[in-house]
């Protein structure tokens, strides 16, 4: 793709340097860690409160990192070995009927939200349009087997659950990607950075591996280590954040207003914008809320989390541009506030 | 402050390379239940072997171009690599921990929530078990019993042995310190505090807060001080070693 250019001798003289860097970084890591595991660190201790910090930043970016890997394998595979344009073209015609079949495309793929990012973009790269797209990242999450089966599970007692939270996933998702459509060019509704690679993409045009490029495993694990780095990058981010706001906030701040209609919606849409919490497993963290939280704010819990939350719009800035992020936050959270209110008044 | 932008991709590619060597080092240290739920262990471990194979294969590919493919790189270190950079000064030179006391005083308000899930079986499932060994009852098997059963004079006779760190919620009597444990069904994020109420007079003179210790006993009435119906009227508390699998699931 890009890396048409013919390799310069002079920069070849910086690989072997590069590559023992990587050698010896790789090995110095695995010897600091496996000793520090043993000795118990290396004897730095830090206040209770900033250690818990670093636990739950780490622990963050531990639970995350696996969804996101295999989220950009299965980006590379779209990307190279898939037939992804055979398969859009197999799609409905209607756009609008095209999205509500784009929503259960994650029954195919039970990745929770972060590995959903890449596959999105992978998905746009290969000419599925911004609002398809956009609809497909914001139902996948949600409307998939793990997803589905850990929310049934958690909820055993209660299972009209699972419908509503399936219901307001399909809802939103199409609403969004309905009003993206409206768009007149819906690509100036990427980032900067991601419409510039997509551009570049195109001028190298379709036929990209056939020559001049090379092989296409060295494409493929370029692809995957690209989508990596970025997405680990700004996983960090929105990992420092939450984990801030995590050690910072008191939760009884919003957890005394679990009783109310309206206030426990709120308060339950901020827990899951600062939780940031896998949509795999975010039915048992909110089971504990359960019992003295509204049905509703439940589900607007369980729609809202997965959509948008902090570690999300870190990532999802990789993708898209600001404006288009403000207004899907904004819309999404009132429609998630909406249907908790149905659930609190109506049902 | 100018940079070459193949030097800041490739330091982002070595910050990868770097994170999944430090998850495979909690992996083989045994570790990564610190932060996560032990489901997830496997499946960490082997995608980050995965990516640190593939990613390292890609840093060598990177290094051997002129132009780095795919992702546009800026001019110079971006804010998010710093941070990441940051994040894994963190990673390698702390070392692992539970989350503390604090956090749990911090989520107090989730302190044995009620509808906290028993995957394996319903507090009523506990409660059968009653008739055997109670001394076996880990943590959150009391917790759910104490939820279910309110009459104190159940407890009667009852024997209880767990291991668990000191924790004193804001509110509780200075004389009680709950004898706790975490709940993770995710990852420590979502980890939600578990414990029993102990009434042991001076127990800040022997212990601190986040200490483990190793709690045996019967049960006296509470009267009301504690939420709960009863509170563990010690025979014992030893101070012990954390123990491998400082989390409950």
């Amino acid at each position: 793709m890009r890396e048409a250019k013919p390799t310069k001798p002079k920069e070849r003289s910086l690989v072997r340097p590069l590559v023992l860097l990587a050698v010896v970084g790789v090995g110095a890591g695995i010897l600091l860690w496996s000793k520090a595991g043993d000795a118990g660190g290396l004897g730095l201790s830090l206040p209770t409160a900033v250690q818990d910090f670093v636990t739950l930043t780490l622990s963050i970016m531990v639970e995350a990192t696996p969804f996101v890997i295999l989220g950009a394998l299965v980006s590379a595979a779209i990307r190279l070995y898939v037939p992804t344009q055979r398969i859009i073209a197999f799609l409905p015609q209607r756009p609008a009927f095209r999205r509500l079949w784009i929503s259960f495309l994650g029954m195919f793929m039970p990745v929770c939200e972060c590995g959903n990012v890449p596959v999105a973009r992978g998905l746009i790269f290969k000419g599925l349009s911004v609002p398809d797209s956009t609809t497909f990242l914001l139902a996948a999450p949600i409307i998939n087997p793990v997803t589905l089966f850990a929310t049934s599970q958690a909820f055993r007692l209660d299972s009209s659950i699972v419908w509503l939270r399936l219901a307001g996933a399909l809802l939103i998702a199409n609403l969004i990607g309905a009003l993206i459509s409206l768009h007149k060019n819906p690509i100036l509704l990427l980032g900067k950075s991601f419409q510039e690679t997509l551009q570049a993409q195109d001028s190298h045009g379709e036929h990209h591996h056939d020559h001049h490029h090379g092989p296409r495993w060295q494409e493929g694990i370029g692809i995957f280590r690209d989508e990596v780095s970025l997405m680990l990058k700004v996983l960090c981010l929105g990992a420092v954040i939450a984990g801030l706001t995590q050690v910072f906030v008191l939760r009884d701040v919003l957890t005394s207003l679990g009783a109310h209609p309206v206030y426990s919606i709120l308060a339950m849409l901020a827990l899951a914008f600062v939780v940031s919490i896998c949509s795999n497993v975010d039915a048992f963290f909110a089971l504990a809320y359960a019992s003295t939280f509204t049905t509703g704010s439940i589900v607007a819990f369980l729609v809202f989390g997965p959509m948008v939350d902090i570690k999300m719009l870190a990532m999802m800035r990789t993708t898209y541009n600001t404006q288009l992020l403000a207004a899907l936050t904004a819309i999404v959270a009132l429609c998630s506030i909406f249907i908790g209110l149905v659930v609190n008044f109506a049902l | 402050m100018r940079s070459n932008p193949k030097l800041v991709s490739l330091g982002t590619y070595l910050a990868i390379l770097l994170f999944n060597a430090y998850a495979l080092g909690l992996y083989a240290n045994g570790q990564l239940t610190l932060y996560i739920h032990p489901r997830y262990v496997l499946f960490t471990a082997v995608l980050n072997a995965v990516s640190l194979l593939v990613c390292g294969a890609g840093f060598v590919l990177a290094a051997r171009q002129p132009n780095p493919a795919g992702v546009r790189v800026s001019w110079r270190p971006s804010f998010t690599l710093v941070v990441a950079a940051l994040v894994l000064v963190a990673a390698y030179a702390l070392p692992a921990r539970t989350l503390s006391s604090e956090t749990a005083d911090q989520r107090s308000d989730n302190l044995n929530s009620s509808e906290a899930p028993r995957l394996e079986g319903s507090p009523g499932g506990t409660l059968a078990l009653f008739g055997a060994d109670t001394e076996r009852l880990t943590i959150p098997d009391w917790v759910s019993a104490l939820n279910g059963e309110t009459d104190p004079d159940f407890y009667e006779g009852k024997k209880v042995d767990v291991v668990g760190f000191v924790f004193h919620p804001r509110g509780a009597p200075e004389d009680v310190f709950y004898v706790s444990r975490f709940r993770v069904t995710c990852c420590a994020v979502d980890a939600q505090p578990l414990g029993i109420p102990v009434r042991s007079p001076g127990w800040k003179d022997e212990f601190e807060a986040d200490d483990w210790v190793r709690v045996t006993g019967g049960f006296a009435e509470s009267g009301g001080k504690v939420s709960e119906p009863v509170f563990v009227d010690p025979k014992d508390i030893q101070r012990v070693e954390q123990p491998e699998d400082p989390y409950v699931t």
